[in-house]
């Protein structure tokens, strides 16, 4: 089966990822302005942020399931929906790290803390995505796979 | 060049091996070059698991749509014409076309808010093809269909589960 040395994901650190920098509102954020905010970062979460303090997030996942279709009055603060205290990782953390961390608990966005446990930005699982796929050359994902087959005998031998 | 074959210690760049006449021509092409781009390459989305489609009318209602989604925790509707599809709506539309405005989701229409004709695969393509899909046009999800009908979906989520069960 396939269970060689997965190295790359375990090796490589969070750092290495081309980060999108997330949507950063303040507790008392209306819902509508933090929508908002998500939008025009095209991105799928909002840190609620307290100085350089992560204190809760908001996803995608919240406003569909919280929000749209339910009659919310979108003035009300971001607080009251964001899930808070949001596990976090470091940027010093391993790619096998954040991809465990997002299965186990089912994130697709799980904010990033300095040595301070201070804001340093979010990992996206599309992050990690796009990490493997510019690690894996074109000239490879053109050929068809099992080329490392040898035939024993001369064709139709 | 090692011979695969007979292991043969070959010149580099001969065409077949002077010892068993094992053709060696291939050995130059760009090998997957660890773990990793094997399991990509070599795992069919069948077995990364798909998940069971969410399936809409065009003429069902957006607000239909959406509780859809909360009711299976999925953040995709497939949306299905005559059994063929013809439209995906996810929790990213939701996010960017109805949150925060003023609209009556029970009396849009999923049509009028889908993106029309996305881009599938099928159960039998390699995860790398998905991964590149997923990584160029930003997409969380990805349809898979079978002689044009939707029989489930693979998602980022789905692909990152997969990758953590076999790190090894």
């Amino acid at each position: 089966m396939l269970m060689p040395g997965n190295t790359v994901l375990r090796k490589e650190r969070i750092r290495a990822l081309r980060l999108t920098e997330p949507a950063r509102v303040g507790p008392d954020t209306s819902l509508a302005e933090t929508i908002q905010a998500m939008r025009q970062a095209a991105i799928g979460c909002a840190l609620v942020c307290d100085g350089r303090r992560v204190i809760g997030i908001l996803t995608e996942r919240d406003v569909l399931n919280k929000i749209v279709g339910a009659s919310v009055d979108l003035h009300r603060p971001v607080r009251e929906f964001m899930t808070p205290q949001p596990g976090t990782l470091h940027r010093e953390d391993t790619l096998a790290m954040a991809i465990h961390l997002m299965t186990e608990k089912g994130y697709r966005h799980v904010p990033l803390v300095d040595g301070d446990g201070h804001d340093a930005g979010v990992v996206c699982a599309k992050d990690i995505v796009e990490y493997i796929a510019e690690h894996f050359p074109a000239e490879v994902v053109n050929l068809p796979p099992r080329l490392h087959q040898v035939m024993r005998k001369p064709e139709g031998g | 060049m090692i011979c695969p074959d007979c292991g043969t210690d070959n010149l580099p760049g001969v065409d077949s091996c002077e010892e068993c006449g094992q053709d060696l021509r291939s050995q130059d092409i760009p090998m997957p070059r660890d773990g990793l781009q094997q399991i990509l390459l070599e795992t069919p989305l069948k077995k990364v698991g798909l998940l069971p489609p969410n399936l809409v009318a065009p003429g069902d209602s957006a607000l239909d749509a959406v509780r859809l989604m909360q009711k299976t925790r999925h953040g995709n509707v497939l949306v299905v014409e005559h059994g063929k599809l013809v439209g995906i709506f996810t929790e990213r539309d939701v996010l960017d076309r109805l949150a925060g405005e003023s609209l009556d989701l029970a009396k849009l229409t999923v049509q009028g808010v889908m993106t029309p004709t996305p881009q599938v695969l099928t159960e039998e393509d390699a995860l790398a093809f998905a991964v590149h899909r997923m990584a160029v046009g930003h997409y969380r999800h990805i349809p898979i269909v079978r002689e044009g009908r939707p029989i489930g979906f693979v998602s980022v989520r789905g692909v990152l589960k997969f990758l953590d069960q076999h790190l090894g």
